[in-house]
Protein backbone atom coordinates (compact mmCIF):
# COMPACT_ATOMS: atom_id res chain seq x y z
CA UNK A 1 0.00 0.00 0.00
CA UNK A 2 1.19 3.33 -1.11
CA UNK A 3 1.78 5.29 2.94
CA UNK A 4 0.67 9.17 2.62
CA UNK A 5 3.32 9.85 5.03
CA UNK A 6 6.65 8.41 5.52
CA UNK A 7 8.77 9.09 8.82
CA UNK A 8 12.13 7.03 8.75
CA UNK A 9 14.82 7.50 11.05
CA UNK A 10 14.16 10.76 12.23
CA UNK A 11 16.43 12.12 14.51
CA UNK A 12 16.52 15.45 16.49
CA UNK A 13 19.42 16.78 18.43
CA UNK A 14 19.70 19.99 19.43
CA UNK A 15 22.79 21.84 21.60
CA UNK A 16 22.08 23.40 25.14
CA UNK A 17 23.98 25.17 27.35
CA UNK A 18 24.09 21.51 29.41
CA UNK A 19 25.39 19.95 26.13
CA UNK A 20 23.84 18.38 23.82
CA UNK A 21 20.34 16.97 24.22
CA UNK A 22 18.29 14.53 22.12
CA UNK A 23 14.64 15.26 21.19
CA UNK A 24 13.96 12.12 18.71
CA UNK A 25 16.00 9.15 18.07
CA UNK A 26 15.13 6.76 15.70
CA UNK A 27 11.76 7.51 14.59
CA UNK A 28 9.69 5.48 12.51
CA UNK A 29 5.69 5.83 11.04
CA UNK A 30 3.72 5.17 8.50
CA UNK A 31 0.67 7.12 8.22
CA UNK A 32 -1.90 5.59 5.62
CA UNK A 33 -4.47 7.99 3.04
CA UNK A 34 -7.31 9.25 5.51
CA UNK A 35 -6.13 7.66 8.47
CA UNK A 36 -7.01 9.76 11.53
CA UNK A 37 -3.82 8.79 13.55
CA UNK A 38 -3.05 10.25 16.95
CA UNK A 39 0.32 10.52 19.03
CA UNK A 40 0.09 9.67 22.32
CA UNK A 41 2.77 10.40 24.67
CA UNK A 42 4.01 11.89 28.00
CA UNK A 43 4.80 15.83 28.05
CA UNK A 44 8.44 16.58 26.58
CA UNK A 45 8.63 13.41 24.70
CA UNK A 46 9.08 15.19 21.16
CA UNK A 47 5.67 14.99 19.98
CA UNK A 48 5.01 18.33 19.13
CA UNK A 49 8.77 18.37 18.00
CA UNK A 50 7.96 15.66 15.37
CA UNK A 51 5.18 17.60 13.89
CA UNK A 52 6.73 20.14 13.37
CA UNK A 53 9.20 18.77 11.65
CA UNK A 54 6.33 16.97 9.29
CA UNK A 55 4.76 20.42 8.67
CA UNK A 56 8.30 21.59 8.06
CA UNK A 57 8.69 24.10 10.68
CA UNK A 58 11.98 22.54 12.32
CA UNK A 59 14.68 20.08 10.23
CA UNK A 60 15.57 17.07 11.89
CA UNK A 61 19.05 16.27 12.47
CA UNK A 62 18.94 12.80 10.72
CA UNK A 63 16.92 10.97 8.84
CA UNK A 64 13.68 12.27 6.22
CA UNK A 65 10.19 12.43 6.28
CA UNK A 66 8.35 11.68 2.79
CA UNK A 67 4.75 13.15 2.03
CA UNK A 68 2.99 11.45 -1.08
CA UNK A 69 6.57 10.06 -2.60
CA UNK A 70 8.09 13.61 -2.08
CA UNK A 71 10.88 14.79 1.04
CA UNK A 72 9.52 17.65 3.38
CA UNK A 73 11.89 20.62 2.75
CA UNK A 74 9.96 23.26 4.79
CA UNK A 75 6.79 24.42 5.28
CA UNK A 76 4.28 24.46 2.58
CA UNK A 77 -0.02 24.77 2.13
CA UNK A 78 0.57 21.66 1.48
CA UNK A 79 0.55 20.27 4.86
CA UNK A 80 -1.71 22.03 6.95
CA UNK A 81 -2.01 22.74 10.85
CA UNK A 82 -3.70 23.58 13.77
CA UNK A 83 -1.82 24.90 16.58
CA UNK A 84 -3.02 24.86 20.18
CA UNK A 85 -2.54 28.39 20.97
CA UNK A 86 -5.20 30.16 19.61
CA UNK A 87 -3.54 31.47 16.08
CA UNK A 88 -6.41 33.33 14.22
CA UNK A 89 -4.95 37.05 12.75
CA UNK A 90 -6.66 39.11 14.61
CA UNK A 91 -6.94 42.28 12.22
CA UNK A 92 -8.47 40.07 10.00
CA UNK A 93 -12.49 38.99 10.09
CA UNK A 94 -13.35 35.23 9.75
CA UNK A 95 -13.89 35.10 6.25
CA UNK A 96 -10.34 37.16 5.44
CA UNK A 97 -8.39 34.50 7.86
CA UNK A 98 -10.22 31.47 5.66
CA UNK A 99 -9.24 32.93 2.63
CA UNK A 100 -5.61 33.98 3.85
CA UNK A 101 -3.59 30.41 2.44
CA UNK A 102 -5.84 31.15 -0.89
CA UNK A 103 -4.68 34.94 -0.93
CA UNK A 104 -1.35 34.12 -0.89
CA UNK A 105 -1.52 31.24 -3.46
CA UNK A 106 -3.16 33.75 -5.64
CA UNK A 107 -0.28 36.34 -5.19
CA UNK A 108 2.31 33.13 -6.04
CA UNK A 109 0.23 32.03 -8.88
CA UNK A 110 -0.73 35.90 -10.19
CA UNK A 111 2.82 36.35 -11.56
CA UNK A 112 3.15 35.54 -15.15
CA UNK A 113 5.06 36.64 -17.65
CA UNK A 114 5.70 36.48 -21.37
CA UNK A 115 2.47 35.46 -23.42
CA UNK A 116 -0.34 34.77 -21.92
CA UNK A 117 -4.27 33.97 -23.87
CA UNK A 118 -6.81 34.65 -22.21
CA UNK A 119 -8.57 36.71 -19.41
CA UNK A 120 -6.41 37.71 -16.78
CA UNK A 121 -6.76 39.72 -13.44
CA UNK A 122 -4.43 41.46 -11.24
CA UNK A 123 -0.21 41.40 -12.50
CA UNK A 124 0.63 40.27 -15.20
CA UNK A 125 3.91 40.81 -17.17
CA UNK A 126 4.08 40.44 -20.88
CA UNK A 127 1.30 40.11 -23.76
CA UNK A 128 -1.84 38.98 -23.11
CA UNK A 129 -3.92 38.19 -25.91
CA UNK A 130 -7.67 36.94 -26.41
CA UNK A 131 -10.20 35.52 -24.02
CA UNK A 132 -9.89 32.44 -22.00
CA UNK A 133 -8.41 31.43 -19.03
CA UNK A 134 -6.84 32.26 -16.13
CA UNK A 135 -8.59 32.29 -12.76
CA UNK A 136 -8.82 35.00 -11.00
CA UNK A 137 -8.75 35.74 -7.33
CA UNK A 138 -11.53 37.41 -5.61
CA UNK A 139 -14.58 35.48 -5.92
CA UNK A 140 -13.64 32.17 -6.32
CA UNK A 141 -11.75 32.44 -2.74
CA UNK A 142 -14.87 33.75 -1.00
CA UNK A 143 -16.79 30.73 -2.48
CA UNK A 144 -13.86 28.42 -1.44
CA UNK A 145 -13.92 30.40 2.08
CA UNK A 146 -17.53 30.23 2.51
CA UNK A 147 -17.89 26.46 1.79
CA UNK A 148 -15.15 25.77 4.94
CA UNK A 149 -16.78 28.22 6.92
CA UNK A 150 -19.97 26.49 6.81
CA UNK A 151 -18.40 23.03 7.31
CA UNK A 152 -17.36 23.57 10.31
CA UNK A 153 -20.51 24.94 11.53
CA UNK A 154 -19.86 29.09 11.60
CA UNK A 155 -22.21 30.20 8.71
CA UNK A 156 -22.97 33.75 9.62
CA UNK A 157 -19.73 34.34 11.87
CA UNK A 158 -18.15 35.81 8.34
CA UNK A 159 -18.12 39.18 9.46
CA UNK A 160 -16.66 38.63 12.68
CA UNK A 161 -13.24 39.24 14.42
CA UNK A 162 -11.42 36.76 16.45
CA UNK A 163 -11.66 39.14 19.58
CA UNK A 164 -15.98 38.33 19.42
CA UNK A 165 -15.34 35.09 19.26
CA UNK A 166 -15.30 32.38 21.63
CA UNK A 167 -12.47 29.65 22.48
CA UNK A 168 -14.00 26.68 20.66
CA UNK A 169 -15.36 29.27 17.58
CA UNK A 170 -11.66 30.27 17.19
CA UNK A 171 -10.09 26.67 16.82
CA UNK A 172 -13.10 25.87 14.56
CA UNK A 173 -12.19 28.83 12.13
CA UNK A 174 -8.15 27.94 12.20
CA UNK A 175 -9.43 24.73 11.31
CA UNK A 176 -11.52 26.06 8.58
CA UNK A 177 -8.70 27.74 7.61
CA UNK A 178 -6.22 25.19 7.64
CA UNK A 179 -8.58 23.10 5.18
CA UNK A 180 -9.49 26.16 2.94
CA UNK A 181 -5.84 25.53 1.37
CA UNK A 182 -6.99 21.87 0.28
CA UNK A 183 -3.57 20.19 1.88
CA UNK A 184 -2.64 16.69 1.97
CA UNK A 185 -2.37 15.83 5.43
CA UNK A 186 -3.89 17.84 8.29
CA UNK A 187 -1.40 18.05 11.53
CA UNK A 188 -3.09 18.97 14.69
CA UNK A 189 -1.45 19.28 18.12
CA UNK A 190 -3.52 19.38 20.84
CA UNK A 191 -5.96 21.73 19.04
CA UNK A 192 -8.28 21.33 21.81
CA UNK A 193 -6.06 21.71 24.58
CA UNK A 194 -6.88 25.07 25.07
CA UNK A 195 -10.77 25.45 25.66
CA UNK A 196 -12.48 23.82 28.39
CA UNK A 197 -13.73 20.11 28.60
CA UNK A 198 -17.05 20.30 27.27
CA UNK A 199 -16.58 22.21 24.22
CA UNK A 200 -13.55 19.95 23.64
CA UNK A 201 -15.96 16.83 23.32
CA UNK A 202 -18.13 18.86 20.99
CA UNK A 203 -15.35 19.64 18.72
CA UNK A 204 -13.86 16.96 18.42
CA UNK A 205 -17.65 14.83 17.67
CA UNK A 206 -17.43 17.61 14.65
CA UNK A 207 -13.83 16.47 13.57
CA UNK A 208 -14.99 13.71 13.42
CA UNK A 209 -17.75 14.67 11.08
CA UNK A 210 -15.22 16.98 9.21
CA UNK A 211 -12.77 14.31 8.73
CA UNK A 212 -15.21 11.49 7.56
CA UNK A 213 -16.76 14.00 5.06
CA UNK A 214 -13.53 15.45 3.74
CA UNK A 215 -11.56 12.25 3.85
CA UNK A 216 -8.51 14.01 5.13
CA UNK A 217 -5.48 12.48 6.25
CA UNK A 218 -5.10 13.39 9.91
CA UNK A 219 -1.76 13.54 12.69
CA UNK A 220 -3.50 14.22 15.65
CA UNK A 221 -0.90 14.87 18.87
CA UNK A 222 -2.28 14.46 22.40
CA UNK A 223 -1.36 13.56 25.76
CA UNK A 224 -5.51 12.95 26.79
CA UNK A 225 -5.83 8.98 26.27
CA UNK A 226 -9.68 10.09 26.41
CA UNK A 227 -9.24 11.76 23.34
CA UNK A 228 -7.37 9.64 21.22
CA UNK A 229 -9.44 6.69 22.36
CA UNK A 230 -12.55 8.39 20.63
CA UNK A 231 -10.61 9.52 17.74
CA UNK A 232 -8.21 7.61 16.15
CA UNK A 233 -8.10 5.06 13.67
CA UNK A 234 -4.37 4.28 15.57
CA UNK A 235 -2.98 5.51 17.77
CA UNK A 236 1.16 5.22 18.14
CA UNK A 237 2.33 5.57 21.69
CA UNK A 238 5.74 7.77 21.65
CA UNK A 239 7.99 7.09 24.86
CA UNK A 240 9.78 9.90 27.19
CA UNK A 241 12.94 11.77 25.74
CA UNK A 242 14.88 10.58 23.51
CA UNK A 243 11.18 9.88 21.82
CA UNK A 244 10.79 7.44 19.60
CA UNK A 245 7.70 5.47 19.29
CA UNK A 246 7.40 2.18 21.31
CA UNK A 247 4.20 0.91 20.12
CA UNK A 248 1.21 1.58 17.47
CA UNK A 249 -2.26 0.53 18.50
CA UNK A 250 -4.74 -0.19 16.02
CA UNK A 251 -8.21 1.06 17.46
CA UNK A 252 -11.22 -1.66 16.37
CA UNK A 253 -14.01 -0.03 18.32
CA UNK A 254 -16.73 0.91 15.55
CA UNK A 255 -17.47 4.46 14.65
CA UNK A 256 -19.70 6.10 15.73
CA UNK A 257 -17.89 5.54 19.00
CA UNK A 258 -19.61 5.91 22.55
CA UNK A 259 -17.08 7.49 24.95
CA UNK A 260 -18.08 4.60 27.83
CA UNK A 261 -18.57 1.78 26.57
CA UNK A 262 -16.71 -1.11 27.57
CA UNK A 263 -14.69 -1.92 24.89
CA UNK A 264 -13.60 1.79 25.05
CA UNK A 265 -12.75 1.50 28.43
CA UNK A 266 -10.67 -1.64 27.79
CA UNK A 267 -8.99 -0.29 25.30
CA UNK A 268 -8.24 3.29 27.37
CA UNK A 269 -6.65 0.48 29.92
CA UNK A 270 -4.44 -1.08 27.09
CA UNK A 271 -3.44 2.39 26.13
CA UNK A 272 -2.71 3.39 30.18
CA UNK A 273 -0.24 0.75 29.88
CA UNK A 274 2.23 1.35 27.27
CA UNK A 275 2.03 4.90 27.96
CA UNK A 276 3.21 3.96 32.27
CA UNK A 277 5.86 1.20 30.38
CA UNK A 278 9.62 1.81 31.25
CA UNK A 279 11.25 1.45 27.97
CA UNK A 280 14.52 0.93 26.84
CA UNK A 281 16.25 1.90 23.28
CA UNK A 282 15.37 -1.89 22.03
CA UNK A 283 11.43 -1.28 22.84
CA UNK A 284 11.13 1.05 19.91
CA UNK A 285 9.67 -0.43 16.88
CA UNK A 286 9.34 0.28 13.13
CA UNK B 1 -22.26 76.50 40.42
CA UNK B 2 -23.86 73.13 39.54
CA UNK B 3 -21.34 69.83 38.60
CA UNK B 4 -22.92 68.18 35.54
CA UNK B 5 -24.27 64.51 36.69
CA UNK B 6 -22.60 62.42 33.81
CA UNK B 7 -19.31 63.18 32.28
CA UNK B 8 -19.71 64.29 29.33
CA UNK B 9 -19.28 67.92 30.24
CA UNK B 10 -16.86 67.45 32.92
CA UNK B 11 -14.02 68.89 31.15
CA UNK B 12 -15.78 72.06 31.12
CA UNK B 13 -15.53 72.44 35.06
CA UNK B 14 -11.90 72.72 36.01
CA UNK B 15 -11.57 74.46 32.75
CA UNK B 16 -13.32 77.64 33.33
CA UNK B 17 -12.20 78.07 36.87
CA UNK B 18 -8.86 78.28 35.89
CA UNK B 19 -9.86 80.86 33.67
CA UNK B 20 -11.70 82.51 36.62
CA UNK B 21 -8.83 82.16 38.73
CA UNK B 22 -6.39 83.56 35.88
CA UNK B 23 -8.31 86.68 35.46
CA UNK B 24 -8.65 87.22 38.96
CA UNK B 25 -4.96 86.89 39.67
CA UNK B 26 -3.95 89.23 36.50
CA UNK B 27 -6.21 91.83 38.20
CA UNK B 28 -6.12 91.74 41.62
CA UNK B 29 -3.14 90.09 42.47
CA UNK B 30 -0.11 90.10 40.10
CA UNK B 31 -1.16 93.69 38.48
CA UNK B 32 1.49 93.37 36.23
CA UNK B 33 0.39 93.06 32.60
CA UNK B 34 4.24 91.69 31.75
CA UNK B 35 4.44 89.47 34.70
CA UNK B 36 0.84 88.14 33.59
CA UNK B 37 -1.62 88.95 30.67
CA UNK B 38 -5.34 88.62 31.69
CA UNK B 39 -6.76 86.51 29.98
CA UNK B 40 -9.67 89.19 28.14
CA UNK B 41 -6.32 90.62 27.06
CA UNK B 42 -4.54 87.38 25.45
CA UNK B 43 -8.80 86.49 23.95
CA UNK B 44 -8.68 89.55 22.44
CA UNK B 45 -5.16 89.63 20.98
CA UNK B 46 -6.29 86.63 19.35
CA UNK B 47 -8.78 88.74 17.64
CA UNK B 48 -6.64 91.22 17.05
CA UNK B 49 -3.80 89.10 15.30
CA UNK B 50 -6.13 87.22 13.04
CA UNK B 51 -4.52 87.85 9.74
CA UNK B 52 -1.05 87.40 10.67
CA UNK B 53 -2.12 84.43 13.12
CA UNK B 54 -3.30 82.37 10.02
CA UNK B 55 -0.34 82.61 7.73
CA UNK B 56 1.65 82.02 11.08
CA UNK B 57 -0.07 78.86 11.63
CA UNK B 58 0.18 77.56 7.76
CA UNK B 59 3.66 78.08 7.78
CA UNK B 60 4.74 76.15 11.32
CA UNK B 61 2.22 73.63 9.82
CA UNK B 62 4.51 73.55 6.75
CA UNK B 63 7.67 72.94 9.19
CA UNK B 64 5.46 70.43 11.05
CA UNK B 65 4.48 68.25 7.51
CA UNK B 66 7.85 68.32 6.14
CA UNK B 67 9.59 67.43 9.76
CA UNK B 68 7.09 64.74 10.68
CA UNK B 69 7.16 63.20 7.10
CA UNK B 70 10.45 62.81 6.66
CA UNK B 71 10.77 60.94 10.24
CA UNK B 72 8.03 58.88 9.40
CA UNK B 73 9.59 57.88 6.08
CA UNK B 74 12.99 57.34 7.78
CA UNK B 75 11.64 55.51 10.69
CA UNK B 76 9.90 52.98 9.06
CA UNK B 77 11.53 51.14 7.21
CA UNK B 78 14.51 51.53 9.71
CA UNK B 79 11.67 50.09 12.13
CA UNK B 80 11.17 47.40 10.05
CA UNK B 81 14.51 45.95 9.53
CA UNK B 82 15.23 46.82 13.15
CA UNK B 83 12.20 44.77 14.46
CA UNK B 84 12.11 42.19 11.97
CA UNK B 85 15.92 40.86 12.41
CA UNK B 86 18.07 40.60 15.50
CA UNK B 87 21.38 41.51 13.50
CA UNK B 88 20.02 44.56 11.92
CA UNK B 89 18.94 45.19 15.43
CA UNK B 90 21.96 44.73 17.52
CA UNK B 91 24.01 46.68 14.35
CA UNK B 92 21.99 50.16 14.67
CA UNK B 93 20.59 50.14 18.11
CA UNK B 94 24.05 51.45 19.88
CA UNK B 95 24.17 54.23 17.21
CA UNK B 96 20.23 55.12 17.78
CA UNK B 97 20.60 55.11 21.64
CA UNK B 98 23.64 57.30 21.35
CA UNK B 99 21.55 60.28 18.84
CA UNK B 100 18.60 59.35 20.47
CA UNK B 101 19.25 61.66 23.96
CA UNK B 102 20.89 64.84 22.05
CA UNK B 103 17.82 67.08 22.58
CA UNK B 104 16.68 68.66 19.13
CA UNK B 105 17.81 72.29 20.37
CA UNK B 106 21.57 71.28 20.04
CA UNK B 107 20.94 70.31 16.39
CA UNK B 108 20.17 74.11 15.41
CA UNK B 109 23.56 74.67 14.41
CA UNK B 110 23.83 71.92 12.15
CA UNK B 111 20.85 72.63 10.79
CA UNK B 112 21.66 76.58 9.98
CA UNK B 113 24.52 75.49 8.10
CA UNK B 114 23.51 72.25 6.12
CA UNK B 115 19.83 73.82 5.39
CA UNK B 116 20.86 77.74 5.89
CA UNK B 117 17.84 79.88 6.73
CA UNK B 118 15.24 77.78 4.90
CA UNK B 119 11.98 75.52 5.50
CA UNK B 120 14.29 72.53 5.57
CA UNK B 121 16.28 73.75 8.24
CA UNK B 122 13.07 74.34 10.68
CA UNK B 123 11.62 70.83 9.42
CA UNK B 124 15.00 68.91 10.10
CA UNK B 125 14.37 70.30 14.09
CA UNK B 126 11.46 68.90 13.75
CA UNK B 127 12.48 65.45 12.24
CA UNK B 128 14.94 65.01 14.75
CA UNK B 129 11.89 65.25 17.95
CA UNK B 130 9.48 63.20 15.53
CA UNK B 131 12.00 60.52 14.69
CA UNK B 132 12.96 58.57 17.39
CA UNK B 133 9.22 58.06 19.30
CA UNK B 134 8.02 56.73 15.84
CA UNK B 135 11.17 54.63 15.72
CA UNK B 136 10.92 53.30 18.57
CA UNK B 137 7.52 52.25 19.34
CA UNK B 138 7.32 50.73 15.60
CA UNK B 139 10.23 48.46 15.95
CA UNK B 140 8.97 47.02 19.05
CA UNK B 141 5.67 46.23 17.04
CA UNK B 142 7.59 44.45 14.40
CA UNK B 143 9.95 42.73 17.60
CA UNK B 144 6.43 41.25 19.66
CA UNK B 145 4.93 39.54 16.44
CA UNK B 146 3.61 36.48 18.09
CA UNK B 147 5.82 33.39 16.37
CA UNK B 148 2.51 31.28 16.28
CA UNK B 149 1.43 33.91 13.82
CA UNK B 150 4.30 33.42 11.87
CA UNK B 151 4.37 30.21 12.00
CA UNK B 152 1.09 30.29 11.07
CA UNK B 153 1.66 32.11 7.91
CA UNK B 154 4.81 29.72 6.35
CA UNK B 155 2.51 26.67 6.85
CA UNK B 156 -0.21 28.58 4.77
CA UNK B 157 2.33 29.65 1.79
CA UNK B 158 3.35 32.80 3.59
CA UNK B 159 6.83 31.92 3.06
CA UNK B 160 9.82 34.64 2.83
CA UNK B 161 10.93 37.56 4.57
CA UNK B 162 9.13 39.91 2.47
CA UNK B 163 5.98 38.10 2.66
CA UNK B 164 5.92 37.17 6.05
CA UNK B 165 6.21 40.86 6.58
CA UNK B 166 3.53 42.11 4.06
CA UNK B 167 1.24 40.04 5.18
CA UNK B 168 1.57 39.13 9.49
CA UNK B 169 3.97 41.69 10.66
CA UNK B 170 3.05 44.89 9.17
CA UNK B 171 -0.46 44.49 9.97
CA UNK B 172 0.40 42.89 13.36
CA UNK B 173 2.71 46.23 14.04
CA UNK B 174 0.37 48.95 12.70
CA UNK B 175 -1.17 50.10 15.67
CA UNK B 176 2.50 50.54 17.66
CA UNK B 177 3.55 52.57 14.50
CA UNK B 178 -0.01 54.34 14.64
CA UNK B 179 1.02 54.86 18.49
CA UNK B 180 4.26 56.05 17.72
CA UNK B 181 3.48 58.20 15.16
CA UNK B 182 1.14 59.81 17.07
CA UNK B 183 3.65 60.48 20.15
CA UNK B 184 5.94 61.99 17.49
CA UNK B 185 4.22 64.21 16.11
CA UNK B 186 3.93 65.42 19.64
CA UNK B 187 6.95 65.81 20.11
CA UNK B 188 7.64 66.74 16.57
CA UNK B 189 5.05 69.95 17.47
CA UNK B 190 6.83 71.01 20.44
CA UNK B 191 9.67 71.62 18.73
CA UNK B 192 8.01 73.98 16.14
CA UNK B 193 8.87 77.26 18.49
CA UNK B 194 12.99 75.91 18.90
CA UNK B 195 12.60 75.23 15.13
CA UNK B 196 11.60 78.67 13.94
CA UNK B 197 13.43 80.54 16.37
CA UNK B 198 15.88 81.80 13.98
CA UNK B 199 13.76 83.05 11.31
CA UNK B 200 13.68 80.60 8.38
CA UNK B 201 11.02 82.55 7.43
CA UNK B 202 9.21 85.79 7.92
CA UNK B 203 6.17 83.88 9.36
CA UNK B 204 5.94 81.18 11.57
CA UNK B 205 3.95 80.74 14.98
CA UNK B 206 7.28 79.93 16.78
CA UNK B 207 9.17 82.86 14.62
CA UNK B 208 7.31 85.21 15.99
CA UNK B 209 6.61 84.73 19.60
CA UNK B 210 10.16 84.47 19.99
CA UNK B 211 11.60 87.45 17.64
CA UNK B 212 8.68 89.69 17.96
CA UNK B 213 6.66 89.30 20.32
CA UNK B 214 8.97 88.67 23.14
CA UNK B 215 11.67 90.83 21.79
CA UNK B 216 8.80 93.59 21.96
CA UNK B 217 7.39 92.77 25.54
CA UNK B 218 3.92 92.07 23.80
CA UNK B 219 3.29 89.08 27.08
CA UNK B 220 -0.36 89.23 26.14
CA UNK B 221 0.66 88.59 22.44
CA UNK B 222 2.92 85.97 23.55
CA UNK B 223 0.63 83.88 25.74
CA UNK B 224 -2.32 84.13 22.77
CA UNK B 225 0.85 82.45 20.66
CA UNK B 226 0.97 80.26 23.23
CA UNK B 227 -2.44 79.20 23.46
CA UNK B 228 -2.43 78.54 19.80
CA UNK B 229 -0.07 76.22 19.82
CA UNK B 230 -1.34 74.14 22.65
CA UNK B 231 -4.71 74.25 20.37
CA UNK B 232 -3.38 73.28 17.14
CA UNK B 233 -1.31 70.28 18.85
CA UNK B 234 -4.93 69.37 20.25
CA UNK B 235 -6.62 69.50 16.94
CA UNK B 236 -3.67 67.48 15.13
CA UNK B 237 -4.05 64.61 18.00
CA UNK B 238 -7.37 64.50 18.01
CA UNK B 239 -7.50 64.44 14.26
CA UNK B 240 -5.27 61.60 13.81
CA UNK B 241 -6.46 59.70 16.74
CA UNK B 242 -10.06 60.11 15.24
CA UNK B 243 -9.22 58.81 11.47
CA UNK B 244 -6.17 56.83 11.73
CA UNK B 245 -6.21 55.21 14.97
CA UNK B 246 -9.81 54.67 15.34
CA UNK B 247 -9.36 52.05 12.15
CA UNK B 248 -6.60 50.35 13.30
CA UNK B 249 -7.11 49.68 16.69
CA UNK B 250 -10.79 48.19 16.23
CA UNK B 251 -9.38 44.62 16.54
CA UNK B 252 -7.07 45.60 19.43
CA UNK B 253 -10.18 46.18 21.43
CA UNK B 254 -10.30 42.46 22.89
CA UNK B 255 -6.65 42.22 23.43
CA UNK B 256 -6.02 45.19 25.41
CA UNK B 257 -8.75 45.30 27.81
Amino acid sequence: MNHKLEIRGVTQVFSSEEGEVKALEGVNLEVRPAEFLCIIGPSGCGKTTLLRMVAGLEQPSSGEIILDGKPVRGPSPDRGMVFQEFSLFPWRTVLRNVEFGLEIKGKVEGKVKGKVKGKVKGKVKGKVKGKGGVESGKKERREVAEKYIELVGLRGFERHYPYELSGGMKQRVAIARALATEPAILLMDEPFGSVDAQTRNVLQEELLGIWQRTRKTILFVTHSVDEAVYLADRVAVMSARPGCFVKCLEVDLPRPRKRTSVEANEFREKLLMWLSLERSKAACIF
Amino acid sequence: MRLPREEKGLWLVPLVAVILLWEFSAVFVVKDPLKLPRFSAVVFSIYALRDVLIADTLVSLLHFGIGVGLAFAVALPLAIGMGWSRRVFKAVDPIVELLRPIPPLAWIPLAMIWFHLTHYAAGFIIFIGAFFPILIDSYTGFRDVPKVLVETGKVLGCIGDRKQIRFVALPYALPSVATGTRVGMGVGWMCVVAAEMFAVSDYGLGYRLFQKFYFLHQMDYVVAYMLVLGLVALCLDRLFRHFVEERLFRWKKGIVK
